[in-house]
């Protein structure tokens, strides 16, 4: 599979489980497409992720992820069959940061796709060393608890971006 | 409750630090708790007979309703069967699981020697006080007097909210379902869906007495007030209680499985994180979550995966922003290591989906509080005799009709149908005295010849105007509670069949 049919299955899936896809021509339009989405909101930034370098300084950065509206990210994977954005846990990459702001933008070079939700535990299982552990998530939150009515945003973010870009060439 | 921060503190002794409350409890001594006791958090240790719940669940105004949705739910869920990909799942799953049961022990224990060499504390408990020996232990140890809980059915079996409220630590359910039934006093009616017995309005009229004001009344409102209350509750809570759904015995990955992003916050915020789990929920590898993660999801909710899927090694080490200091993992037995030993060791399959229960015409008839157990539905049915500390609940198997649609909705294949049979049978073999076996075997042996037969059915004919309609109402003792969810066959047309027949048969 090339990698314009992963990006065109992870759009599908996403946008099923209601989160958004940009697609833009390079790292610096889905820089500027991040700060675009951030507005004039304050941000918490997963700064020890490479994908996300270069961002700090056009954002509004406050330190603790429960003043922030918005929480920016890179990603370990992403997964085409289910819209899936794996994110391991470490230095500068905070279990908050997807979490606590109720907006998620993720930051994916195409490079990052991978085809299957097995994929992604594969990659997970091949980190070494193993990271202290790993968020896996589909979308905005939601919930069906009150009569099956479903509900976004319950708990985690109410919004998910995925800004996604080519990272040198695409076959 | 008294309030530390209320009492005045002398000069000498050290500053009280303020005592950290939960929001999202805050006026819950305003709700009226207006449930049966048979649905109560706690359940009664001397519950009523099984008919008697029943009979009363039936009558239970918003029954019928829970019906409708869950005969809705089921038709969505179940109708034409697992799609071919996710009969695959299935094939697979179920052999993984198999697996596990074939030694348990072994992948405990590899579990066990992973996990710790993570830094997760792991602790074995042998039965449900040990496990709340255990946890209140770890919550005194670190000061802790509010705790955020994701769900677990594990801590239902040890009632473990009741034991921390005891000892003085506050508990507050985030899952937004869990929360709906712990505000109201209730347990859980479903295992992955706990309040699904529960309307709009209901939930609408429960957060308004929590409140002491109106709210708005559409789902989004009532999950937005429920949110703001929890956040505040994520924010500050000291201690982080979780369930796991998959624990992976080579790599001591514990797995959650969630929509909501609760299970999330409570095992990254607080500094204290313990997540609970029964033997049965290890898993040999990490790879197995590609099966087993799909297929929970696709049983449960029809999703492809849910929202968020938590996968934790250890506690936050050197250089980590965030995420809890300690982790600990408590393994619950409960019986568990028997029921491995045994024929029913397959129940221990389960993944916890809650689909056969959605798919048991019964459940959706009479609802998951009749069980009168912390399992309700054909697992419940199952699982609830077997288990050590359920001295009632042997006659649950008896709460079925043997349709067998529990099999076909198992995503791991578990032969529930199969084992509710045995399991009346072990009951009748434990419980039958000798004047009802005797009575059995000449019902049998009048019926083994067409004389016999016709003979019986002469005579409860015969003796049917003799007895009053009122009868079962007017036994003495302890036989009034047997019979008033009962009535008397119709024995005044007994054989009339036999007799519009053989008038009817061409001569």
């Amino acid at each position: 599979m090339t990698r314009i049919d992963l990006l065109a299955r992870f759009c599908a899936a996403l946008a099923a489980s209601d989160g958004v896809a940009y697609i833009c021509a390079d790292r610096a339009e889905a820089h500027d497409s991040v700060v675009a989405l951030c507005a004039d909101g304050t941000v918490t930034l997963d700064e020890g992720h490479p994908d996300t370098a270069g961002l700090s300084d056009r954002l509004r950065l406050v330190d603790d992820p429960w003043d922030a509206d918005v929480g920016v990210t890179g990603v370990d994977v992403a997964v085409a069959e289910t819209g899936t954005l794996a994110l391991s846990w470490g230095p500068g990459r905070r279990r908050s940061t997807p979490l606590v702001p109720p907006v998620h933008v993720a930051v994916v070079p195409l490079s990052r796709l991978v085809a299957t939700y097995a994929d992604a535990i594969d990659a997970l299982a091949a980190l070494d060393p193993p990271p202290t552990g790993a968020q896996f998530v589909t979308g905005p939150s939601r919930s069906g608890d009150i009569e099956m009515n479903l509900v976004k945003g319950v708990h985690g973010p109410g919004q998910v971006h995925v800004v996604l870009y080519p990272a040198g060439e695409i076959r | 409750m008294p309030d530390a921060a209320e009492v005045p503190t002398p000069e000498s002794s050290p500053p009280t630090p303020p005592r950290r409350r939960s929001t999202a409890l805050l006026g819950r001594e305003r709700v009226v708790v207006t449930r049966p006791d048979w649905a109560a958090a706690t359940i009664p240790a001397h519950r009523k007979p099984l008919p008697i719940i029943t009979r009363a669940a039936l009558d239970q105004p918003g029954t019928a309703a829970t019906h409708t949705r869950l005969s809705g739910k089921n038709r969505e869920q179940n109708d034409g069967g697992w799609p071919p990909e996710i009969a695959a799942l299935r094939e697979r799953g179920a052999e993984i699981r198999r697996e596990t049961l074939r030694d348990l022990e072994g992948h405990l224990a590899a579990l066990t020697a992973k996990a710790e060499a993570n830094g997760v504390v792991v602790h074995r408990a042998a039965t449900p006080d040990d496990a709340v020996g255990i946890i209140t232990g770890i919550a005194r140890a670190n000061d802790v007097r509010l705790v955020v809980k994701s769900k677990s059915m594990a801590t239902e079996e040890m009632h473990l909210n009741a034991h921390l409220e005891e000892n003085g630590i506050e508990v507050v359910e985030t899952d937004l379902g869990e929360y709906i039934v712990q505000v109201a006093d209730e347990r859980p009616s479903h295992i992955v869906g706990p309040a699904l017995h529960k309307s709009k309005a209901e939930v609408g009229a429960l957060f308004e007495e929590l409140a002491a004001e109106r709210l708005p009344q559409e789902a989004e409102d009532l999950a937005a007030f429920a949110r703001t209350r929890l956040r505040a509750d994520f924010h500050h809570a000291d201690m982080g209680i979780s369930g796991v759904n998959f624990a992976a015995a080579d790599t001591g990955t514990l797995t959650l499985v969630t929509n909501e992003g609760n299970a999330d916050m409570v095992t990254s915020q607080p500094r204290i994180h313990v997540a609970v789990m029964p033997m049965e929920k290890v898993i040999p590898r990490l790879r197995d979550l590609a099966v087993l993660v799909p297929l929970l999801c696709y049983a449960a909710t029809k999703q492809k995966v849910t929202v968020y899927q938590t996968m934790l090694n250890g506690p936050r080490r050197d250089g980590e922003p965030d995420g809890p200091e300690q982790l600990h993992l408590v393994i619950l037995d409960n019986g568990r290591s028997s029921i491995v030993e045994g024929r029913y060791r397959e129940v221990l399959a389960c993944i916890r989906c809650g689909n056969c229960q959605i798919a048991c015409p019964v459940y959706r008839t009479v609802g998951g509080h009749a069980y009168g157990s912390v399992y309700g539905g054909p697992i419940g049915a199952v699982l609830t005799p077997l288990l050590a500390n359920t001295k009632q609940g042997r006659d649950l198997p008896f709460l079925s009709s043997l349709c067998g649609a529990c099999f076909d909705a198992c995503p791991v294949k578990i032969p529930l149908p199969d084992m509710l049979v045995d399991l009346r049978a072990d009951y009748e073999a434990a419980t039958r005295g000798r004047p009802r076996r005797w009575l059995w075997r000449l019902w049998a042996k009048a019926w083994d010849s067409p004389r016999g037969y016709r003979l019986t059915m002469t005579a409860a004919r015969l003796a049917g105007p003799l007895l009053p309609r009122a009868v079962l109402r007017r036994l003495p003792g302890p036989g009034r509670g047997w019979a008033a969810g009962r009535a008397l066959p119709a024995t005044r047309d007994a054989g009339a069949f036999r007799a519009w027949f053989t008038d009817r048969r061409p001569r």
